[in-house]
């Protein structure tokens, strides 16, 4: 939880797709958890998990991505989010930003390369340090 | 009547006696009244001479105041004076100092006084009174001596007079005597003249006549009262066959034959009777009987003459056998005229020069509506159609003129109910002898059915030609012989081939590649069915094309024929394999969608695994160190073992694989993407340019060429500026074919390879070319180029959608259109129209963090 080590929660169903990143982003010096769906990631926040930025799949087991993104920002204001999605179609909703929700990246899958999201998560950390 | 005028000329001098006289008294009267005052005046003037004469004789004594002696002073002047009545000198006082009284008493007087000194006293007063009576005895005498003079004037001028007048008179009434004696005198020689006249005449004509009857023309008999013939001359004897012997003296009724032989001196004692003839002052034809029994037709005239008591028939009779026959043929010929005028099928005008009609026949009155008595007062122009008058009016003056012969011609005319007809009509003039023009002759043939019928036919054959003509297809008519009877525009278009050329020669060598179509057509007509060959290939020009033939039998008239179509449907084969591709497409896009997700989280796990591989294999990270070093394994041994073995480039090629695998999946999304950025507009010109940079720097581009070595000539149009448009999708487009392009090049090793990015504005269109000077593509290619997965490239080198995509994006997101242009070894040019106001998508909202990766 110290500002050295980012604290990242990872949201999505694909057990592999959380290894590799959680392994890059490890490997980056990062704090990564990991979660298979929306409901887990919230429980684990109100467990009193605290993370800096929640990377979050859009197409999950129950509740989907969206929700989730609502729910964990009532939880935790502070949080950022990056949308890592393989649909193509999705866009990000207008009302994150009404809500006071910060800056949201959106990734689309499969990264050929792991790295910018590694920066975006950076950058979302230090944004989050400045305020 | 000279008398008359003599005694009113008598009146005149009389007349003029009194006037003369009138005014000769009015004249006396005047010079009477004048030498009154002439005289009364001397009278004056002697009367105060008088009283000067007194004083001065009664002065002294007055100065001396010796009154005696002025009283006789007075008295002894008074006596010695003449015409002195009274004198009397009185004082102021009244003291009378002499007075004198003439013994005579005049009827006039005259009264004169005067002051005269007296004495030293006073003044005395000196009154004179004169007999005046003279005057009036002055006057008296002279009265009378005018008067005697104007007697004697009026006397002398009453002769003058008298005398001038009455000579005058005399003198007219003799000079009108002597000319009415002249006048009976030129009578008489007149008369006398011609009563010498009429007697030479008499006895002229006398002789004259004798010969006359003689030599007369006409034959010339007379009869007495009972019929006797009296004389004949000889013309009548040679129409009747007779001598004068045989004649004179029997009855006429021997040149006559029954029954008026029988009935003639009935004939003539009726006349006598009832002075009313048959003939008799008439004249009439009748028939004689001639010596030798034959008749003849004759012309006779009687006329009666009285010789006293006795009346003798003069009869004239001129033979008129020769004129009877004569007229008899006339009536023929023209009754044959007539009838052919009344019967004629045509009508037929007589028209004067100014163009009224002069005769019609029926049939004309049949034609036009008209009655003859109508017709006879109309004008040609009455009937003539209003747009043909003056074509008619023109040829009639051409006509008269002699310009032109007999003419024919057609012109509309107008029934007298209202009906416009067509006519035929020929038209001449009748000239004389010496080619002076005298009317036309016109004759009107009605044919207006027959123009009905014919008008019926051609707008009827050209409808017909028009169906033909209008369809699309080839048509071809042919002969049982095959050869070619109708050609259509269908077919000259289709073949270049004129119908002049075609018809007439044989089917299969005008169109040998329908040569097969030589076994239907003679099937068609042995079977009298139609026969069918659908999507018959042939080639033109090395190009496959598609035709549908049906062959139709044809049997008109007893003689068998065929009607070929041939159709077209080349383009229409073309948009049903556009449309399998498009389906094939849109399936393609429809299953990419749903497998997409599928498919990218699996790839996903591939290539970050991968990416983690190579990682921790590296010896650069401190955390693959710290755990080798914990292992007792060395990294750089583990490095030489794992590039001997060849593990990286397994790493790789899985790497490489997953994202050749997820750039198909990618780019069959692209198919299922309604695409959701808005419509903006955007220069075409920076698109380019900014493709242009992009493939200049693009990574996979590099790996295999170097793009700077293509020459790119940009040919903007300066009017094109901004199309509305989706800019990322027409950049990609653009991409996707400067990409296209540049590969080709290197790979066919193209000399100078050279790119021509071109953009013109199209009506309202944006136009853009990207042309190479590659290696260029078949036909086959061109067919197939935009069909997904249809690729030429080697598998490492592209999926086969790049164009399919760009397909996708231009036609269906934009309505627009892409096509290429190419011949193998000649380049290829691709050329993509945008409307300028492409439709605006809805907008979803804001997507300014979307990063499409």
């Amino acid at each position: 939880m110290t500002r050295e080590t980012p604290s990242i929660l990872i949201v999505d169903d694909e057990p592999f797709i959380v290894l590799g990143l959680k392994t890059f982003l490890e490997d980056e010096g990062m704090l990564v958890t990991g979660a298979g769906s929306g409901e887990e990631a919230l429980d684990r926040v109100r467990a009193g998990g605290r993370f800096d930025v929640c990377i979050l799949d859009q197409r999950l087991p129950g509740i989907n991505g969206d929700v989730t993104l609502r729910a964990l920002h009532g939880l935790c204001p502070d949080l950022r989010f990056i949308i890592h999605t393989g649909d193509v179609g999705y866009a990000i909703p207008n009302d994150f930003h009404t809500m006071g929700i910060g800056p949201v990246f959106l990734f689309k899958k499969p990264l050929l390369d792991m790295q910018p999201m590694a920066r975006a998560v950076r950058t979302l950390v230090l944004h989050q340090e400045v305020q | 009547m000279p008398h008359l005028g003599y005694k009113r000329n008598s009146l005149m001098p009389w007349l003029g006696l009194a006037l003369l006289l009138g005014l000769l008294s009015i004249g006396m009267v005047a010079m009477l009244d004048q030498q009154r005052e002439r005289l009364q005046e001397d009278a004056y003037d002697q009367a105060r001479d008088d009283l000067s004469l007194i004083s001065s004789y009664v002065h002294e004594a007055l100065q001396n105041g010796n009154y005696q002696v002025i009283d006789s002073l007075v008295q002894e002047w008074g006596t010695k004076q003449r015409d002195v009545d009274e004198i009397s000198l009185s004082t102021t006082n009244g003291l009378l100092l002499g007075y004198y009284q003439s013994p005579t008493s005049p009827v006039e007087t005259y009264r004169i006084s005067r002051q005269i000194p007296y004495s030293y006293k006073g003044m005395a007063t000196l009154e004179l009174v004169k007999d005046v009576d003279w005057i009036a005895g002055r006057l008296a005498r002279l009265r009378i001596q005018l008067f005697s003079a104007v007697v004697v004037i009026g006397a002398v001028l009453w002769v003058i007079i008298w005398l001038a007048v009455y000579r005058h008179s005399e003198a007219v009434a003799l000079r009108e005597r002597t000319r009415e004696l002249d006048q009976a005198n030129t009578r008489l020689s007149e008369e006398l003249a011609q009563r010498q006249q009429a007697q030479a005449a008499l006895r002229d004509s006398e002789t004259r006549l004798r010969s006359i009857l003689d030599t007369a023309a006409e034959g010339i008999i007379t009869i007495d009262e009972q019929g006797r013939v009296q004389s004949i001359n000889r013309a009548a004897e040679e129409i009747f066959g007779y001598s004068p012997d045989e004649v004179i003296g029997n009855n006429v009724r021997m040149f006559m034959p029954s029954p008026d032989r029988e009935a003639h001196d009935e004939y003539i004692s009726n006349y006598l009777r009832t002075g009313v003839g048959k003939i008799i002052g008439h004249g009439r034809e009748v028939t004689g009987l001639r010596k030798d029994g034959s008749s003849v037709p004759l012309d006779l005239s009687i006329s009666e003459v009285r010789l006293g008591n006795e009346r003798i028939f003069t009869g004239v009779v001129r033979d008129i056998t020769r004129r009877k026959q004569a007229e008899e043929q006339l009536r023929r010929s023209e009754e044959q005229l007539r009838l052919t005028f009344e019967n004629a099928p045509v009508g037929i005008a007589t028209v004067s020069p100014d163009g009224s009609l002069l005769n019609v026949n029926p049939a004309f009155c049949d034609i036009m509506g008209y009655s003859e008595d109508e017709a006879q007062h109309m004008s040609v122009t009455d009937f003539t159609h209003p747009d043909d008058k003056e074509l008619t009016l023109k040829l009639y003056q051409q006509i008269w003129e002699g310009e032109v012969g007999m003419q024919e011609y057609e012109k509309r005319c107008i029934r007298q109910d209202g009906l416009v007809i067509d006519v035929c009509v020929h038209i001449g003039a009748i000239r004389h002898t010496d080619g002076a023009p005298l009317l036309f002759v016109v004759e009107f043939e009605d044919i207006t059915e027959r123009k009905r019928v014919t008008r019926e036919l051609q707008r009827m054959r050209s409808y017909l030609q028009n169906i033909v003509n209008s369809m699309p297809s080839i048509l071809v008519g042919v002969d049982p012989e095959s050869r070619i009877t109708e050609w259509n525009i269908g077919a000259e278009k289709a073949t270049g081939v004129l119908a002049t050329d075609a018809i007439g020669r044989g089917f299969a060598e005008v169109l040998p590649e329908y040569r097969s179509q030589m076994a239907n057509l003679q099937a068609a007509m042995t079977q009298r069915q139609p026969v069918r060959a659908d999507r018959l290939i042939t080639e033109t020009k090395g190009q496959p094309r598609y035709a549908d033939v049906v062959v139709y039998p044809l049997a008109t008239n007893g003689s068998l024929g065929a009607v070929i179509r041939i159709d077209d449907i080349t383009d229409r084969v073309r948009l049903e394999e556009m449309m399998v591709q498009t389906e094939k497409m849109m399936s393609v896009g429809g299953l990419a969608a749903g497998m997409a997700h599928e498919i990218n989280n699996p790839l996903s796990g591939v290539l970050q695994s991968c990416q983690n591989i190579q990682r921790r294999l590296s010896p650069e990270l401190a955390a693959n160190r710290r755990a080798a070093e914990s292992l007792g394994l060395d990294m750089s041994e583990l490095q030489n073992y794992l590039r001997e073995r060849g593990i990286p480039e397994f790493v790789e090629g899985i790497q490489e694989a997953a994202t050749r695998a997820s750039g198909i999946v990618a780019d069959m999304l692209a198919f299922s993407r309604r695409s959701d950025a808005p419509m903006r507009p955007a220069r075409v010109d920076e698109m380019l340019d900014r493709v242009v940079r992009l493939a200049t720097s693009d990574y996979d581009l590099k790996k295999k060429y170097d793009f700077r070595k293509i020459a790119i000539v940009k040919d903007y149009d300066a009017q094109l500026e901004e199309v509305n448009c989706d800019r990322m999708e027409i950049e990609q487009v653009f991409l996707n074919l400067i990409k296209n392009a540049a590969q080709a090049m290197f790979k066919a090793g193209t000399p100078q390879p050279q790119i021509t990015l071109r953009t013109r504005l199209d009506a309202n269109q944006a136009r853009i070319e990207v042309q190479d000077n590659g290696p260029g593509m078949d036909d086959e290619t061109q067919r197939r180029i935009f069909e997904p997965f249809y690729t030429t490239k080697g598998v490492d080198e592209g999926t086969g959608l790049g164009l399919s995509v760009s397909y996708f994006i231009i036609t269906e997101q934009h309505k627009g259109s892409i096509a290429v242009f190419s011949s193998t070894g000649e380049g290829s040019c691709f050329v993509v129209r945008l409307p300028l106001d492409g439709e605006n998508r809805h907008d979803p909202g804001d997507s300014q963090y979307t990063d499409r990766g």
